[in-house]
């Protein structure tokens, strides 16, 4: 009995170390940084509300074995376009929001589609390849939107234009739908002001989630992401399902730039995708999600684990050393940091978990003399 | 016509066509009223510069390590070596080969670590070497405000404490070996040193990979059963192939500074692992096959196209497309390689 | 024969769900585009002659666009009101010839592609024609 237990216990360390790590390092960093609980209750929902929907849209492609979806940032571009048409024609409140929204759907379909056959080719190295295409979309954003948008793409709105006569400025005030849903139901706890509506809409994503488990389609991919040649032998589509995972999850990732995006009130047409996509999976795992398993759980978690170390480093790098820049660096380093260890621990395992079979194949072939 | 599509399905779609590309760049230059002198001699210039962190890939390459996207950290040891040289107050041309000589322990020892790590995930060897990459140039910010350096050409000047973020090797090694045997024709300029030294650089490597080690690492790359049968320790030629890959990192950012003129800290090395992966496919190699050819090629290529396409293309689009154009050339570059599946994949 | 009749229910059934769900879809863009395309009232209280008649300016006088905030102007004031989608209510408040508050409530239509208008209070009040007029 106690041999199983003290095998538990290091089970839940081994596979709980990343979200155990941050725990402490924050329980550190917390008094050093001299913030108040009530200022980081408001950062942390803040940041909740506007991150948390990004980060559910990596869950699927996980369950289906894709491992992090680098390529979310391929539906924040389209939410970024659909936001930027919106802002041209000047479409105000929650309607703009969801007009976005439903602008960016088509966009997101189409780059997820491409995403997922391109994954399809590169079976096994899904990650980088995702990251690159991450890259090269952002090279493909420029090109539209830097230079097809106010020539070849007409926008009507001279404020959102560059001088130059093309391309779409740095900065776009996003003043139309600024907190138009964050602000559609407002309740105060204290000081701090809850966006109710905002976690409405969260809540159905997770409510969606959960369902989709549950259906055909959620079982397939949870058969794939277990193991690809079973689910192949029973009859299931992989390529196709293996693309359907990251369509949805691109979609998913366009609707949450927008209420990322509705949360801040301006867009930086060219760099607010770019950091999105790393936070997104630096926060899942922060929440103890690995490369082939994640729960709604590690994605709350993760974001308020990680959102607080990044809030609270700055200020405690100051009062550690003097130098603000040490808190911001260090944050950085935690980021890649975190990305770098859970990757490792998930080859590791990986390989031993290969090994272990074929140890066990090679003993269940042993010939009897 | 069969001659042709052999050609064809050899030198794949991608680079026939950022072939024909900078070929058609250097064609409309005089009309865009760019001396193809000054081209030339950039475009040389560039080449040499970052030759031999395209070089950097191939060890890793042949011991089947795949892309090495995780140069950084042999970039972060020619640092390293570079502003310790400088703290200690060394000039003139011998400051180069002394960079050099104290980038190499560095280079070595992040070698073989890097190596360990990437012999515990196969399998996952690009997507960990990326964010090592990536954490050790972070790390490396935190450090290089803390490292007790003084030089005062290195240090930001109110405080003196932490390094500054570009720091010039004029007075030092700037041009060091650029200058060496340079030649001058015109508006043309031949770096002749630099190539030089980046023309034996690749010979010793070349040497290195048909010496007896140098076999036993491509062994591992491209047939591991035999290696293993032939009695290669597999883990060893790996973590071999991943040191001279960190020195060679080491060697080509120090190249690098003594064209260039200036030190990159904090998040300079960041990104660089990228273009270097780009050229060197770019010239032909593959995930698990590369050689010197595919390097000289792909990074002469690679660079043609950044020193051209700003000066043609503006002239005559007027429009600067040069940073789109490079972001999409090399990154798709690196997209193709790697959803090109390998005939007889293990 | 019949193996493949069915087949071709689900699949045309299939097609059909997914085109009514683009269109639905269309449809909830065209109604939110309608909806929330901001436009701009300048409101106007400030004396004016149309078709040879002069409406006077009032002392004072409050105006609300529809569910918004009251808005009170005096003499020769202009006021700029940001308003979204295409049918508007305009509620003016005036003291009457007689003392007593006068309440009007409109209700008029924008055009789509005008981002701009124009509206003159006592043109309004003395129920002439032009006091909604496009603003270039």
């Amino acid at each position: 009995m106690l041999k199983k237990d003290k095998d538990n216990v290091i089970k839940f360390l081994e596979t709980n170390l990343v979200p155990i790590l941050f725990v402490i390092i924050i329980a550190f960093a917390l008094p050093l940084s001299g913030f108040s609980i009530r200022y980081l209750f408001n950062e942390i929902i803040v940041r909740l509300v506007r991150n948390l929907f990004l980060v559910l849209a990596l869950l699927l492609p996980i369950m289906a074995g894709m491992g992090l979806n680098f390529g979310m940032v391929l539906g924040a571009m389209a939410g970024e376009i659909g936001l930027i048409f919106i802002t041209d024609w000047n479409i105000t409140g929650l309607n703009g929001l969801f007009l976005a929204m439903i602008l960016s759907i088509p966009l997101s379909v189409l780059l997820g589609w491409m995403c997922g056959k391109i994954l399809n080719r590169a079976k096994g190295r899904e990650m980088v390849t995702s990251y690159i295409l991450g890259f090269f979309m952002n090279g493909v954003y420029q090109l539209v939107v830097l230079y097809g948008m106010g020539s070849i793409i007409p926008i009507a709105s001279d404020s959102i234009v560059l001088s130059r006569g093309y391309g779409i400025r740095n900065a776009v005030n996003l003043t139309g739908i600024r907190q138009s849903l964050d602000r559609l139901l407002p309740v105060k706890i204290g000081t701090t002001l809850i966006p109710v509506a905002t976690f409405a809409l969260i809540a159905i994503l997770c409510l969606f989630i959960i369902w989709f488990r549950k259906t055909k389609l959620g079982h397939d991919m949870r058969a794939i992401g277990q193991d690809m040649a079973v689910a192949e032998a029973s009859g299931i589509d992989v390529a196709k399902t293996r693309i359907i995972s990251i369509i949805i999850s691109t979609v998913l990732a366009g609707f949450g730039m927008v209420i990322y995006l509705q949360n801040i009130g301006t867009m930086n047409t060219y760099n607010s995708h770019e950091q999105v996509g790393m936070f997104s999976i630096a926060a899942l795992l922060v929440g103890g999600a690995s490369v082939n398993r994640a729960k709604i759980g590690n994605a709350i978690l993760g974001v308020v684990l990680f959102h607080l170390m990044f809030v609270i480093s700055p200020m405690a790098g100051k009062n550690l050393i003097g130098q603000a820049q040490l808190g911001e660096y260090f944050r950085v380093f935690v980021s890649y940091g975190v990305i770098s260890i859970s990757l490792v621990l998930y080859a590791i395992r990986k390989q031993r978990d290969r090994t272990r079979a074929g140890i066990a194949l090679a003993d269940a072939q042993e010939v009897p003399e | 016509m069969t001659f042709l599509n052999r050609i064809i399905e050899k030198t794949g779609w991608p680079r026939l066509i950022i072939a024909l590309f900078l070929l058609s760049l250097f064609i409309m230059a005089p009309f865009a009223e760019v001396k193809i002198g000054t081209s030339l001699s950039d475009t040389l210039i560039r080449f040499g510069m970052n030759g031999i962190m395209v070089l950097a890939m191939v060890p890793m390459i042949h011991s089947g390590c795949g892309l090495n996207f995780g140069l950084p950290l042999g970039i972060i040891a020619g640092l390293l070596g570079a502003t310790i040289t400088i703290e200690l107050g060394a000039t003139g041309t011998s400051s180069f080969f002394i960079a050099l000589l104290l980038a190499t322990p560095f280079a070595l020892v992040f070698g073989w670590g890097y190596g360990n790590l990437l012999n515990r995930v196969k399998g996952n060897e690009m997507m960990i070497a990326t964010y090592v990459g990536f954490s050790s140039v972070a790390f490396m910010c935190m450090m290089w405000l803390l490292l007790p350096f003084s030089s005062p050409t290195m240090v930001w000047g109110y405080e003196g404490v932490g390094l500054r973020t570009t720091i010039s090797v004029e007075g030092f090694y700037l041009h060091a070996l650029s200058n060496i045997f340079a030649v001058r024709i015109g508006t043309f300029l031949l770096p002749t040193g630099m190539l030089l030294f980046m023309g034996f650089i690749c010979f010793l490597v070349w040497a290195f990979l048909h010496t007896k080690t140098g076999t036993a690492m491509t062994a591992v790359g491209s047939n591991p059963v035999f290696a293993r049968a032939s009695g290669v320790n597999i883990d060893r030629m790996r973590t071999i192939s991943v040191m001279l890959s960190t020195w060679l990192g080491a060697v080509g950012i120090i190249v690098y500074q003594q064209s260039f003129g200036f030190i990159q800290l904090y998040m300079g090395p960041f990104y660089m692992a990228f273009p270097a992966v780009a050229a060197i496919l770019i010239g032909g190699a593959s995930v698990n096959k590369a050689s010197i050819m595919n390097v000289l090629i792909g990074a002469f290529l690679f660079q043609g196209i950044l020193t051209m396409t700003p000066s043609v293309m503006n002239s005559i689009i007027q429009m600067d497309m040069s940073e789109v154009i490079r972001i999409i050339v090399s990154n798709g570059m690196i997209l193709y390689a790697l959803t090109r599946v390998k005939k007889g994949a293990h | 024969m019949s193996c493949s009749m069915i087949f071709k229910e689900v699949k045309t059934r299939r097609i059909i769900v997914r085109a009514l769900s683009v269109l639905f879809l269309f449809l909830i863009a065209v109604m939110l585009f309608l909806g929330g395309k901001g436009h701009s009232l300048l409101i106007d209280n400030k004396t004016v002659e149309i078709g040879g008649k002069t409406y006077r300016e009032l002392n004072v006088v409050e105006v609300k666009i529809g569910r918004g905030k009251e808005e009170e102007m005096l003499k020769k004031d202009r006021i700029k009101i940001e308003t979204a989608g295409q049918r508007q209510v305009i509620t003016v408040t005036f003291p009457g010839d007689d003392g007593n508050e006068k309440i009007i409530k409109k209700t008029f239509r924008i055009k789509l592609n005008e981002p701009m208008y124009l509206i003159s209070l006592p043109a309004l009040i003395g129920d002439a024609d032009g006091w909604l007029v496009p603003f270039r």
